[in-house]
């Protein structure tokens, strides 16, 4: 028997994978486009902004760490699981095959995309030292860092793997192992330091690769390699438990005494009254809702998110009532509620303000902690979203459902009408508990700053209005959560019918919808402010325009999502649904592997 | 008023009967590959229609056009009266299409199952529960109410599945490979299931690659390859388009090779050869009285132990028609 007889099938098919090729490609070629960017902006801007080399370093590694981190979730969650739910993980144990085989066989082919990804970007990332202001050292520290949180992360989504079925709760589980993995070590030592960022002492954040990101710089190089080296050995560890678990976990456990074991998580029976109710307005609504573990997943998340939001408030208020020592300190623009001013001074008719602040280190802190989280919950909740939009149809289509509910009298419009009744069932009101939690934060902020301005009506200095710019982006911001929210469940829904796999299906939803947009527009008021910057207009804009621009832009790109979407759901729904074999839009090879096969085919 | 205008009217001729299913010039492609081509195939109300074809022979892809889930690249498909296209709607309601596979989440219980389905046919909540316990009754299920679809064995979902099919009273029933995977029992049992509906009067189209089982449970057969009709219409009609000449199998108690000679002289017969101890005759036509071999063997002061004619099957049928090319 050859040595590990998977990791040599999975390595074969993965090479007949068009995906493998065309991942590659697009990955370095994004690099080469943000590098690029980065470089216009810079120059632009005349190097008022940054610096070329640094910024295209930072953004380079900010988005190879993200790419790392999500691979655990998107690559590898779904691997194991999937095999359980073919039933081809049990025909491999039926042989000699142990579970270390299994495990490093997926752990080879999913890592084999995500690690081909970072090393097609990794010359990208170190063209960056060419324009300066990176040193070797720096660089191959991060090298290390990404490649060690993207085995970290592989490890982590097999381990959930190992233990699910359904792709749903793998994904979910895998998701919640990374975001305790990124931030809840390092917030259980920010909880152990009494929430005081001056007495933090990293010992579990040891283990966090979010922890040794960040603070990779500072580091000793002694603690580097303890980190380092003991992430390694977690995600071997995980590893070694998977390899334990999938063995014993690959049997289907399925009552056999007619009676639904986990009856109360689903939803209202087709024969209790409020099922009927449901089944008699849509059935596919009935359907779509019939998990109901997922709504109870959402509503602990939301209510995670009230509670860091009155621990912050709770904690504002109380450290507001001790003397505070006083500081300057300079508002960042986009971001003035983190600061609250006392004062305002203009110096010889400068455009810069200074602020005097009250606010201690220690809120700075706890505000940047709840703030980072918050964001993670909204990311999170964006998330579910878009898998509860896609994974619907995705298990309709493979189960054969689908094609059932199709040759009925219901028809492509009520199917889609369903499941979006069923989003809307499900995320409407911990959406809008979001939304409410955004406007008390946002509103808060704007009272602040009224009180720091200290009556002060309007400002000296042309239109920099930071209390309408609040407003603005407020605003601005709430349409934008709303609009987002519609067009990550109206794409991924489409996304489900095109797709076959629920990973994919996500990634691709949260990557067009959020992602990319978000790159795109970030590059282009970039463009915007160093052009203006450039040209000396920067103060003769209101400063409320660039939010307002920025917001409005995202909204459109999320109405664009949302009635092309709902174009295709309503046009092209039973046509992709029958379209048994689902071809990949890219031609199957790129140029030189055509070219390759062609040769071995003559 | 004339003679002829003041006799009784002549009685229109009867219209004839809309047959349960005509294709036209069907065709059904994927990219550059024809699944389909041209097939022409017409069921009359109240058969028990066998489809048979190699794998990837167009069988699933034609019911898929007669159950509305595909829309065929070219020609024309009714059921009963009503176009495939056109008049997609209509046809849903009196068709029952069963796939090749079961078609659920299996953590569902079977009146769930059911009466999820009974409300996809918009049948009224206060008549659903009556149609569930009916078509559960028809099918053998009652006592599996409550349980899971994942728990029941693959004869029960298969059966489960004809309940599902049956729940909206269709007209036509489009069965896919019904009794594939089943046991013997199983099999045996799905068939009665499918005589007692039609006996009900309802049309039944079944694919299968059981072909005893359709050559008596069918009164006509299609054949199909490549996506091209090669034959429909009695099953007795392909028997006899397929035997080149009938084949008599003879057994003598002694003097096999005296009995070769006798029946060599026969004009009726065709050829003679010894097979294993046994005479294997084979006439010079299918529709020959072979009374005369008996009457041969009897004359020539033989004892003849046993006469037997030798049926072909269709599964040989279906070998001699088709070449087994798959797409």
């Amino acid at each position: 028997m050859p040595f590990l007889p998977i990791v040599e099938r999975e390595l074969r098919v993965g090479a007949r994978r068009p995906f493998t090729y065309w991942s590659r490609l697009a990955a370095a070629a994004f690099a080469l486009l943000i590098l690029v960017a980065m470089y216009a902006l810079a120059e632009v801007s005349k190097g008022a902004i940054f610096t070329a080399g640094q910024a295209q370093f930072a953004v380079l590694k900010w988005l190879s760490f993200i790419f790392a981190c999500s691979a655990g979730v998107f690559l590898t969650a779904d691997t194991v699981s999937e095999e359980k739910r073919e039933g081809t993980l049990g025909l491999l144990f039926l042989t000699d095959l142990r579970g270390h085989d299994v495990v490093l066989g997926k752990l080879i082919s999913s890592s084999v995309t995500a690690f081909y990804g970072f090393l097609a970007v990794f010359p990208t990332l170190a063209l960056t030292m060419m324009f300066g202001g990176v040193t070797v050292g720096e660089f191959w520290r991060m090298v290390l860092i990404i490649s060690n949180t993207l085995f970290v992360s592989i490890s982590a989504g097999l381990l959930v793997s190992s233990m699910s079925r359904d792709a749903v709760k793998a994904i979910n589980g895998a998701l919640l192992v990374i975001v305790l993995l990124l931030g809840g070590l390092p917030l259980a030592d920010f909880i152990l330091a009494a929430g005081d960022i001056m007495k933090f002492h990293p010992v579990l954040s040891l283990a966090s690769p979010a922890y040794l990101f960040w603070s990779a710089g500072p580091l000793l190089p002694r603690d580097y390699w303890l980190c380092v080296g003991l992430q390694h050995a977690l995600g071997w560890m995980m590893l070694i438990f998977c390899s334990v678990c999938v063995p014993r976990t690959w049997q289907q456990r399925t009552s056999r005494t007619g009676v639904h074991r986990w009856n109360w998580l689903r939803g209202g029976s087709g024969a209790s009254g409020s099922g009927r109710r449901l089944l008699d307005k849509n059935p596919v609504l009935w359907l779509a809702v019939q998990d109901r573990w997922l709504r109870w997943l959402v509503w602990v998340l939301v209510l995670a998110a009230v509670g860091q939001f009155s621990w912050a408030v709770i904690e504002t208020a109380r450290s507001s009532q001790t003397p505070m020592p006083m500081g300057p300190a300079r508002v960042a623009v986009g971001s003035p509620s983190t600061a609250s001013t006392r004062t305002v001074t203009t110096t010889n008719g400068t455009t810069t303000v200074m602020f005097t602040t009250s606010t201690s280190t220690r809120i700075a802190t706890s505000r940047f902690a709840v703030s980072t989280i918050s964001w993670l919950l909204a990311l999170g909740f964006k998330i579910w979203v878009a898998l509860q939009a896609c994974r619907f149809f995705i298990e309709a289509i493979r189960s054969g459902t689908l094609e059932l509910i199709l040759v009925s009298p219901v028809g492509p419009a009520e199917i889609v009408k369903g499941q979006a009744r069923a989003l809307l069932r499900i995320f409407l009101v911990p959406a809008l508990l979001l939304l409410l939690m955004q406007v008390t934060v946002g509103i808060q902020g704007i009272l602040e700053m009224r009180h720091s301005l200290g009556g002060v009506r309007s400002m000296p200095i042309g239109s920099f209005d930071i209390v309408f710019m609040q407003v603005v982006s407020l605003t601005a911001g709430i349409m934008n959560s709303i609009t987002v929210l519609l067009a990550l469940g109206w794409f991924g829904m489409w996304m489900g019918v095109t797709t076959r796999k629920v990973p994919v299906a996500v990634l691709k939803t949260v990557g067009f919808v959020i992602v990319l947009p978000v790159l795109g527009l970030t590059f282009a008021s970039g463009m915007f402010f160093a052009m203006m910057m450039a040209a000396s207009t920067f103060g003769r804009f209101p400063f409320w325009v660039a939010p307002l621009l920025y917001c409005g832009l995202n909204s459109a790109k999320d109405l664009a999502f949302i009635f092309w979407s709902r174009n295709q759901l309503f046009t092209r729904f039973r046509e992709m649904a029958a379209q048994e074999a689902r071809a990949v839009t890219l031609s199957p090879w790129p140029p030189v592997v055509a070219a390759k096969e062609a040769a071995i085919a003559q | 008023m004339n003679a002829e205008t003041s006799a009784p009217p002549l009685a229109p001729p009867p219209a004839p009967p809309i047959p349960a299913v005509s294709t036209v010039g069907l065709t059904r492609t994927y990219g550059t590959m024809t699944a389909l081509n041209a097939l022409d195939l017409t069921v009359n109300r109240g058969d028990l229609f066998g489809f048979i074809g190699s794998n990837g022979a167009g069988k699933t892809t034609t019911l898929r056009i007669l159950a509305t889930f595909l829309a065929p690249s070219a020609g024309q498909a009714r059921v009963l009266g009503h176009d495939v296209v056109r008049d997609a709607d209509a046809v849903r309601h009196v068709i029952g299409y069963m796939p090749d596979f079961f078609g659920v989440y299996k953590d569902m219980e079977v009146t769930e199952y059911l009466d999820f389905f009974g409300a996809c046919y918009k049948i009224p909540t206060a008549q659903r529960e009556k149609t569930v316990n009916d078509v559960l009754e028809l099918v053998g299920l009652s006592e599996k109410k409550g349980a899971l679809i994942g728990a029941l064995s693959r004869g029960m979902q298969q059966r489960l599945g004809l309940a599902r099919v049956l729940i909206h009273d269709p007209q036509l029933l489009l069965l896919d490979e019904p009794a594939s995977g089943l046991d013997p029992r199983a099999r045996i049992e799905m068939m009665a299931i499918l005589q007692e509906l039609q006996r009900l009067g309802k049309t039944i189209i079944i694919s299968s690659h059981i072909l005893s089982e359709l050559q008596t449970l069918c009164n006509r057969v299609a054949i199909i390859e490549k996506g091209k009709l090669i034959y429909s219409g009695p099953v007795q009609g392909v028997r006899d388009q397929m035997a080149s000449g009938l084949v008599i199998w003879v057994k003598v108690a002694a003097e096999t090779d005296r009995a070769i000679e006798l029946l060599k002289s026969r004009s009726e017969v065709a050829e003679v050869a010894p097979v294993d101890g046994r005479i294997k005759v084979t006439m010079v036509n299918h529709d020959i009285d072979h009374s005369c071999i008996a009457d041969t063997i009897v004359r020539g002061g033989l004892k003849l132990v046993g006469l037997a004619e030798d049926e072909l099957g269709l599964e040989e049928v279906f070998l001699r028609v088709t070449r087994g090319e798959t797409q």
